[in-house]
């Protein structure tokens, strides 16, 4: 039986679930499959085969999307032979449409980002392909663009031409969304108070998520009584001084999603750091894309001290002082990323390095900044 | 025809109406091509009334080849040809396609997202649809090349101006090798902002880092420069001579990256940056708007450099500038919603 942990895209949930040895359903399993962004294409197809032939009596319910009630195997089916199909249609060529690419590569600090390469239009996929092939690139997307409107076909590539997934715009077949109207609630190890990071894949200059989380949207009242919003008969647990949590609400809510909540419903909420240095309370899609983050960078540090609050590690005191002070160093470090534009004697002059050649003074700064 | 209608900043049209200023047929060559409100068929008229006022001579030879072996109406004769070609070739379908940007007044440019045609005719339709569309850029790119052909249109179809990816091309990229120094009315501490058309998604580029505290024009005098600056010592007489030498250097050889501007402006975060920009000085007006925000502390800087205002007092304006926009920032934030918690604590809220 295949491992279905290995098509999570979140390490922290992934190895959660193989600890509690946890058993997929199948909805859930294919739902995960399909999530996968690092998996070649023809591994999830075998994935969705095994499902079909483990599950064969297993029945996808009507949800808000346009496929009705019908066999899981049979929906799995029609998915993989359109996928099949999409993948046929983007690397043939047509008169009606040409081809532009993206790469999945590393800006100057490292950090994978999506960048559009469109200034240059090909012909044929092969061409496309070849060009994108000559980036340094973690992976490569090709767009089959149709004329004159907003149709297209999009294969996420790794360097060697694998195909990972397929996205299409602009068709209503009824299947190729079929996903984006399931709502699944797997397990995960996050606690009230855990810093997360997200692993989505980030396009132009927009900065990962940290987040201090707050509660997980399908918490269960034993989830919620274990992590302080309400008592164990499910009244709000008003020692610890916590938000109040309307517990019957929320159980109404879960069922409601349980029924006819779809994948934008995938949600946690929680803390985050904004880029002027305030606490944000904000809810956060898709919380199978997040991990347990251990480093956090400078202008985040403040996430340490309210996830230790949260967590009741520390009082009040200690959290507003160390906010102020985590606030304070990012300012600095803001104020630091300026510096690199004046010359070493500059700086000397000024006296925010000292005279006469303190080069490791420099260095450091350099390094800071 | 004084073709100072084809400035694209009122200020500098203004001042040269006023003391009456008659262009070089080289100075108005420039302004001609620069403008970016006028139709190609306005252009072309008044290249042509050019020729008329001013009797044909031989152009100076410049940078990369520009100019050479042409007289003024060799080269416009030229010109006007490659232009239509073109045309022509953007019009004509083949083994290219098509995609559009739009720009209104409220959005500026914005590029369509991703959409592909095959026609110009097609492009031109679909980039057309929306009616607050007031001008398109159509750009014809060829497969599996870096070659493209662009025109600017007015939603009608009226051309203003043609684009392309040809490089080295002494005709078309003449325009760029042209050094020309005409008056402003600008001073030095002057808070003045260049005439740009906005870019969707830079407002606070737009906003702020445009806007500058002016301490360099290539073609102010330098000792006159160097007067009115508060730092005295700035200009030594050896710095004054080699002022005066690139000066002449620039009128010789000069090119459009020389035609630079220089001064302060803000960053987002309140950093004062030097800030210098080239090729844009002729489209530099005053910055009349109120000056909100941490643009305030270039109100700041002005005054100083001005000898408005002492240096103690620039320190403490622009911390006031800055506790006074943290404040405001939280408002905008994170307190509101919270008004009644904030009344309790004595935290008045900051109206922007």
């Amino acid at each position: 039986m295949t491992d279905f942990t290995r098509f999570l895209n979140s390490k922290s949930i992934a190895e959660h679930l193989r600890k509690i040895d946890y058993r997929f359903e199948p909805e859930e399993a294919a739902f995960v499959v399909h999530e996968a962004r690092n998996v070649p294409l023809s591994e999830k197809h075998e994935a969705y085969g095994e499902i079909i032939a483990n599950y064969p009596d297993a029945v996808l319910k009507k949800r808000n999307g346009d496929f009705e009630t019908q066999p899981l195997a049979e929906f799995l089916t029609k998915f993989m032979m359109l996928e099949n199909e999409y993948v046929a249609e983007c690397k043939t060529p047509s008169p009606n449409a040409a081809y532009v690419y993206s790469v999945y590569t590393e800006d100057m600090d490292g950090n994978l980002f999506w960048f559009d390469e469109d200034d240059v239009i090909y012909g044929t996929y092969e061409e496309c392909f070849l060009a994108a092939s000559g980036e340094q690139a973690a992976k490569i997307r090709v767009a089959k663009r149709y004329f004159g409107g907003r149709e297209y076909v999009e294969l996420y590539l790794l360097p060697d031409g694998t195909v990972l997934s397929v996205d299409v715009g602009g068709k209503r077949d009824g299947i190729t969304d079929g996903f984006d109207w399931f709502w699944i609630s797997l397990p995960t190890p996050f606690r009230r108070g855990d810093i997360l990071r997200s692993v989505h894949e980030r396009k132009g200059d927009a900065s990962p998520d940290f987040v201090v989380l707050e509660k997980m949207i399908h918490w269960s009242g034993k989830e919620l009584a274990d992590n302080g919003f309400v008592d164990s008969k499910g009244k709000p647990d008003r020692d610890r001084k916590r938000n109040e949590l309307d517990f019957a609400a929320w159980e109404r809510a879960n069922l409601r999603h349980k029924e006819s909540g779809d994948s934008s419903d995938m949600n946690f909420d929680g803390f985050e750091i904004d880029s002027d240095g305030n606490v944000v309370w904000d809810v956060y899609m898709t919380y199978l894309d997040y991990e347990l983050c251990l480093d956090l960078p400078k202008d985040k540090k403040a996430l340490v001290a309210l996830s230790a609050f949260m967590k009741g590690e520390i009082a009040e005191d200690l959290l507003l002082n160390a906010y102020r002070h985590h606030t304070l160093r990012a300012a600095l470090a803001k104020a630091e990323e300026i510096l690199p534009l004046y010359t070493d004697a500059g700086l000397e002059t000024a006296g925010i390095t000292a005279r006469g050649g303190r080069d490791e003074e420099k260095r450091e700064l350099k390094d800071e900044t | 025809m004084d073709f100072i209608e084809f400035l694209n900043s009122k200020d500098v049209a203004e001042y040269l109406r006023k003391i009456n200023y008659k262009f070089t047929p080289e100075e108005a060559l420039y302004v001609i091509h620069e403008s970016r409100t006028c139709t190609l068929a306005q252009k072309r008229e008044a290249y042509t009334q050019l020729l008329a006022q001013f009797p044909d001579y031989k152009l100076m030879e410049r940078g990369f080849g520009a100019f050479k072996n042409h007289t003024l109406a060799s080269f416009l004769d030229t010109y006007f040809k490659k232009q239509d070609a073109l045309i022509d070739e953007c019009k004509r379908a083949g083994d290219a396609a098509y995609s559009f940007c739009t720009y209104t007044s409220a959005e500026g440019w914005i590029r369509d997202d991703g959409s592909l045609f095959r026609t110009f005719g097609e492009c031109l339709l679909a980039a057309g649809d929306d009616e607050e569309v007031e001008k398109i850029e159509i750009v014809k790119k060829y497969l599996s090349s870096d070659r493209f052909v662009s025109l600017t249109l007015r939603r009608d179809g009226t051309i203003l101006d043609v684009g392309s990816s040809e490089r080295d091309d002494e005709v078309m990229d003449a325009f760029e090798m042209l050094y020309v120094e005409i008056p402003t009315p600008f001073r030095f501490g002057d808070i003045v902002k260049p005439v740009r058309e906005k870019v969707w998604d830079s407002e606070f580029h737009e906003q702020y880092e445009d806007v500058c505290v002016l301490t360099y024009l290539p073609q102010w005098d330098e000792k006159a420069a160097a007067d009115c600056d508060p730092r005295e010592t700035r200009m030594s007489a050896e710095n004054y001579a080699e002022a005066v030498r690139q000066r002449e250097r620039r009128l010789k050889e000069g090119d459009e990256t020389d035609m630079l501007y220089a001064g302060y402006s803000v960053t987002e975060h309140g950093f004062v940056c030097d800030h210098s920009v080239w090729g844009t000085y002729l489209d530099l007006e005053y910055f009349r708007e109120e000056p909100a925000g941490r643009c305030r502390i270039l109100t700041a800087i002005s005054l100083y450099l001005k000898k408005k205002m002492n240096l103690e007092t620039l320190f403490a304006a622009v911390r006031a500038i800055e506790a006074e926009e943290t404040k405001r920032e939280l408002w905008e934030c994170s307190l509101q919603g919270y008004e009644e918690y904030m009344k309790q604590i004595k935290i008045e809220e900051e109206k922007p």
